[in-house]
């Protein structure tokens, strides 16, 4: 086990050194001039040349992508173009409001999800497994963003129960935090929530059909024995595996619930870093969120790793 | 005597069994087992039909402005109403469709033809090449896909051709894994470790017998991606960073719409609902596709 871990920490570390070479590569190859951008239009050569060279832009590519690249691995982001701060400063305030309603959609998706999809494949067949799998194919097939318009219009403009927009700390008022926070929280987890749901039923049905689960019932067990204690650990090895995807996927349509409910969280720090055409910021965060993403998948598969000994041996 | 007795008597044993099936009929049998897939296919043909012949179904010039009629309640004569430039909604949801669909097939041709031709080349040859290539799949695997698309977007600017590029590359790790995944179980099989033997050159080999034989869940993750690429270029364009002004695609009329939510819940309400139900389409086609192809399933 302990020689698996290593094996997975180290292609860890390899992902997230290509991560770091490709959101460069984005940055710096791409068409378009950031230093331009910057100063716009009316900027004369000299002052191009001048902020080329304080921001270090004249210097070969290998070079600009070691010295990022070293500021990085000590911690230190850059400085934000647009709001003249450190990155650093502006990811902390950013990143507990994005990690308060992910965390809060991811547990709502599995806490959900998972049960519905155990639900929907012991009662295959029936209406109860069709309306799960009717509102999982839905939940996939939702734009969320217009989802949240709707939920807009309908629980904050005309029925009035939820505030229309913007964020409030739980630990600044738990009940207001709470009303903000519920509408996006609900549609962030929708996509992700939709998936576990079809992966853990298919993930059912196939472990039911089965030889050692044939064993099990004809062996007199209860259905709750067969499903919960042979079906369901087998079952869930399939769902445990995409959940670090899902996150990602979460963390992804988290951009479009910040830029609905007004949420200054990181999704919109990278719109607004976009169409301010920050690149400091918008390789930050493109950066944090590959990180979070290809950690928790190291976390799911060192998790896979003790939940199937013949991961280990691969 | 004894000939013939022996043929009538298999004859008559065939004639028992039931009647053979060929594979195709099986897999049409399967594929179109629920009422769903033929309502999803009707949509994404609906939407074909559509976007072809967009100057003729549509009721007014979709860019034509008259602010007088500005944001206008639906009527007979503009049936879902007009937007804030006085625009006829119906008709830009018209050649709306005409976005969603090209954005989805040149997305996905593109992401596709790439990706299989990364999983392809680094299934059959392995080694540092097939090391190389799935780490780097692996990395952009790591950034979920509309931050992906978003910061390739922010470096090349807006604009239909580069929401293209940027989603095409976007998906193109998934295409090039996938297809590794097949190339190297097909590898093994003896037809291809024949051919091998034969002489036949490795592009001879990958094309004429890998490349077929890997295709069949390609076409499920085909069918899967484009609603995923219609359902970005939506977001994407939502966002301001799609499709640019004035031509007309669902999101970023969805997005227009928003200001405009209590007076006129339809402008944003409409589209929306359009990206859905196309998404919804070519999602339920892909899942009887893979039921179809799936040989464990095809009896169910």
């Amino acid at each position: 086990m302990t020689a698996y871990i290593i094996r997975r920490l180290i292609q860890t570390v390899i992902i997230l050194l290509i991560v770091t070479m490709i959101v460069f590569l984005i940055m710096h190859l791409l068409p378009g001039d950031p230093v331009r951008i910057m100063l716009g239009d009316d900027a004369t050569p000299e002052q191009v040349e001048l902020m080329r060279k304080e921001l270090g832009l004249d210097r070969p590519l290998p070079v600009q992508y070691l010295s990022w690249l070293g500021d990085v691995l000590k911690g230190d982001l850059g400085r934000s173009i647009a709001y003249r701060m450190d990155v650093n400063d502006l990811v902390k305030q950013r990143l507990p409001i994005t990690i308060h309603l992910g965390f809060s959609a991811f547990l709502l998706a599995i806490l959900v999800g998972v049960p519905a999809g155990i639900f929907a494949a012991v009662k295959r067949g029936s209406w109860i497994d069709s309306l799960i799998t009717v509102s999982a194919n839905l939940g996939m097939a939702i734009p969320t963003f217009w989802l949240g318009i709707l939920g807009v219009y309908l629980f904050s403009l005309k029925l009035g129960w939820l505030p229309v927009q913007g964020y409030v700390s739980p630990f600044e008022d738990p009940w207001l935090s709470f009303r903000h926070s519920i509408m996006p929280i609900v549609l962030m987890s929708l996509t992700a929530l939709a998936s576990l749901t079809r992966q853990t039923r298919s993930a059912m049905l196939e472990v039911i059909r089965q030889d050692y689960i044939r064993t099990a019932r004809s062996k007199g067990l209860s259905e709750r024995r067969v499903i919960f204690g042979h079906a369901l650990r087998n079952a869930l090895i399939p769902v445990v595996t995409i959940l670090g995807i899902q996150l990602g996927n979460l963390v992804g349509g988290s951009v479009f619930i910040e830029q609905v409910f007004n949420i200054p969280g990181m999704g919109r720090l990278m719109v607004q870093s976009i169409f301010g055409q920050d690149y400091v910021v918008v390789q930050s965060v493109v950066l944090i969120v590959a990180s979070t993403v290809a950690l928790a998948n190291l976390v799911v598969d060192i998790a896979y790793g003790y939940i199937d000994p013949r991961i280990r041996y691969r | 005597m004894t000939t013939q007795a022996t043929v009538t008597s298999q004859q008559a044993a065939l004639a028992e069994l039931p009647p053979q099936t060929s594979n195709f009929r099986r897999f049409l049998r399967t594929f179109l087992k629920r009422k769903v897939v033929i309502a999803g296919l009707l949509v994404i043909l609906t939407l074909i039909l559509v976007a072809i012949f967009a100057p003729l179904l549509a009721p007014y010039d979709p860019y034509s402005q008259n602010l007088a009629k500005s944001l206008q309640a639906p009527s007979s004569e503009h049936l879902l109403g007009t937007d804030l430039l006085g625009r006829d909604v119906l008709s830009r949801i018209i050649y709306g469709s005409r976005i969603s669909l090209m954005v989805g097939i040149v997305v996905v041709l593109l992401g596709g033809t790439l990706g299989m031709t990364i999983g392809l080349i680094s299934g059959y040859f392995g080694g540092i090449v097939d090391t190389i290539l799935m780490r780097m799949c692996d990395a952009i695997i790591a950034i979920p896909l509309i931050i992906f698309a978003m910061a390739m977007g922010a470096a090349m600017g807006g604009g239909i051709t580069n929401v293209i590029l940027a989603l095409g590359f976007a998906i193109t790790p998934t295409y090039a894994r996938l297809m590794r995944g097949q190339v190297l179980s097909v590898k093994q099989q003896d037809y291809v470790i024949a051919g091998e033997l034969t002489g036949a050159s490795n592009l001879r080999n990958i094309l004429v017998h890998v490349f077929p034989n890997s295709i069949s869940p390609l076409i499920v993750l085909i069918t899967m991606n484009l609603g995923l690429a219609i359902l970005a270029e939506a977001g994407l364009s939502f966002l301001g960073l799609g499709v640019s002004p004035p031509q007309a695609a669902w999101g970023a009329m969805v997005n227009d719409g928003y200001r405009y939510l209590l007076q006129r819940p339809l402008l944003s309400v409409a589209p929306g609902l359009c990206v859905m139900i196309v998404v919804l389409a070519f999602n339920v086609v892909g899942d009887a596709l893979r039921d179809a192809l799936d040989p464990r399933l095809r009896g169910e």
